[in-house]
């Protein structure tokens, strides 16, 4: 009786650390990201960067190219590190100012757990067109760059009730995002 | 003797804290002279005053000190509610029509001279009482959009936490007489989750819902929850996240009665879309979000609150006649 508590604790300790590997193997986000001049020397090994963004009402999208990896989570990071920087974002006025990665993990439940700092709560000004459109684009980024079934934000590291007041961010963002919207035009005035 | 010095010293020193401290206090009170509500700001820091900038934006007067200072509040009469946030204080005054103010010394303080908008003799009785009869069952509940640190869409000498919870309280006014009960889901600048919207929603029996919030775009957007394929009315029963499947037809009419109302009253476009908001899809009654234009683009004065109002009573009795 006495053996089997510190083996279980053992045992979870190896899953644990089996699954909650936090993406640092001590190369920066910025070394990942080829930059333009030498983008021609590494077009046949770079790996394509999808990013999806919000822009007024719509979601737009950027592909980029990186540094040639197989590990599809890396290619998520960079992803929504370049989607939260915006740097090559046409126009980035739909997205929080100074938002950081904080870190991504990916659960045995297909889910990615994306971590941001709380920037993206206290820099959104946005309606709830716009709160949506921002979810969209972080469900949207991640799915087009990795094989996750769901992604679930949290801010500093913890569960926040909600983004801008609108919708949840206590649940997944899947079924959030993927209902169709219906908009009915702009009805004019006169 | 050294002992004592050192006390001395001591005490003075902390005497000389306490004073700086109240220093940056700033006290208020008020006075009601014939349709005129006066309200001073008293403080010792000359520069608290000297610096303050006011700005009015509809029943909302924001004013700025642009330094930290330590509101003690005091005396205030009933149409006049202030909130602290950072450095500044947004006074709420019903039925405000315009301010004037002035700086004044010994002591340094600031005067707001606040004029209220005459009470409206009630409209002709027997054609509106007549139309309006269908309403008198009706329990309608207004939500002012956000609260507290969340303070939604922000601008230079707005935030739409606070505009909101004044045209909300404004409406109700306004719609109250015309209805059996026009009730507020958020009567104060604090900050309420969702959920505990949904529970404070529940304990009350509703025939309508309105929330309403501020949006950038120069239009109305006027929304109502899009629920999931397999939401029936069935379905709703059991699951109370889905309760909205049972009423979503009426809130399309509701929605599109408000929006025409609207746009023959203020001239302005609505645009209309059904999104899975998780506030409108739990509430058992027909349910609607309004979005105004922010400030720049619409004014909201008294004359703004009658046209979004009547917009609501008419889009009520489309209902109630159905
Ligand atoms: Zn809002």
């Amino acid at each position: 009786m006495f053996i089997i508590a510190p083996i279980l604790l053992l045992c979870s300790a190896a899953v644990a650390y089996y699954f909650f590997i936090w993406r640092d193997d001590g190369e920066t986000l910025s070394q990942h990201i080829v930059s333009r001049k030498e983008q021609e020397k590494v077009v046949d090994n770079s790996t394509q960067i999808h990013i999806y963004y919000p822009e007024d009402s719509e979601l737009k999208k950027i592909t980029i190219k990186s540094k040639q990896t197989f590990d599809a989570i890396k290619s998520t990071e960079v992803a929504l590190t370049e989607l939260f920087s915006g740097k090559n974002i046409p126009n980035r006025s739909s997205i929080p100012a100074d938002v950081k990665l904080l870190g991504l993990y990916y659960g045995v439940d297909k889910i990615l757990y994306v971590d941001v700092s709380s920037e993206l709560k206290k820099n959104f000004q946005g309606d709830a067109t716009a709160e949506l459109m921002l979810l969209k684009s972080i469900f949207e980024t991640v799915i087009n760059n990795m094989e996750a079934e769901d992604v679930k934000v949290l801010i500093d590291s913890a569960e926040a009730e909600s983004l801008g007041g609108h919708f949840y961010l206590r649940y997944p963002l899947r079924r959030t995002v993927t209902q169709e919207i219906v908009t009915d035009g702009l009805h004019k005035a006169g | 003797m050294a002992k004592i010095n050192c006390l001395i010293i001591i005490l003075l020193i902390a005497l000389i804290d306490v004073s700086l401290a109240d220093d940056s206090s700033i006290v208020v009170r008020s006075s009601e002279q014939s349709g005129m509500i006066r309200i001073v700001f008293e403080t010792e820091n000359e520069s608290l005053i000297s610096q303050a900038s006011v700005f009015e934006s509809y029943s909302l007067v924001k004013i700025d000190f642009n330094e930290p200072f330590n509101y003690k509040g005091g005396a205030l009469l009933e149409p006049v509610k202030i909130y602290k946030k950072e450095d500044s204080l947004f006074m709420n005054i019903r039925n405000l029509q315009k301010i004037k103010f002035v700086r004044l010394s010994s002591p340094p303080r600031l005067v707001i001279d606040a004029y209220l908008a005459e009470q409206k003799s009630p409209p002709p009785v027997n054609t509106v009482q007549a139309e309006t009869k269908e309403l008198r069952h009706l329990v309608v509940m207004f939500d002012a959009g956000h609260g507290g640190a969340d303070m939604g869409v922000r601008g230079e000498q707005f935030k739409e936490s606070l505009l909101t919870l004044s045209i909300t309280s404004d409406l109700a006014k306004q719609i109250a007489p015309k209805v059996q009960k026009a009730v507020l889901l958020r009567k104060e600048d604090v900050q309420q989750s969702i959920e505990q919207k949904l529970t404070d929603v529940g304990n009350t029996r509703i025939d309508a819902f309105f929330s309403i919030h501020l949006t950038r775009q120069k239009h109305f957007n006027i929304y109502i929850s899009k629920m999931p394929a397999y939401a029936s009315s069935k379905v709703a029963k059991y699951n109370t996240t889905l309760a909205q499947s049972a009423y979503i037809e009426r809130s399309r009419a509701l929605a599109n009665s408000v929006g025409q109302a609207i746009t023959n009253g203020t001239k302005l476009n609505v645009v209309y879309a059904e999104i899975p908001l998780p506030l409108l899809s739990a509430i058992k009654a027909p349910a609607v979000m309004l979005e105004l234009p922010e400030p720049q683009t619409l004014s909201y004065n008294a004359e703004t609150i009658d046209t979004l109002a009547a917009s609501i009573i008419k889009a009520l009795m489309d209902y109630a006649k159905r």
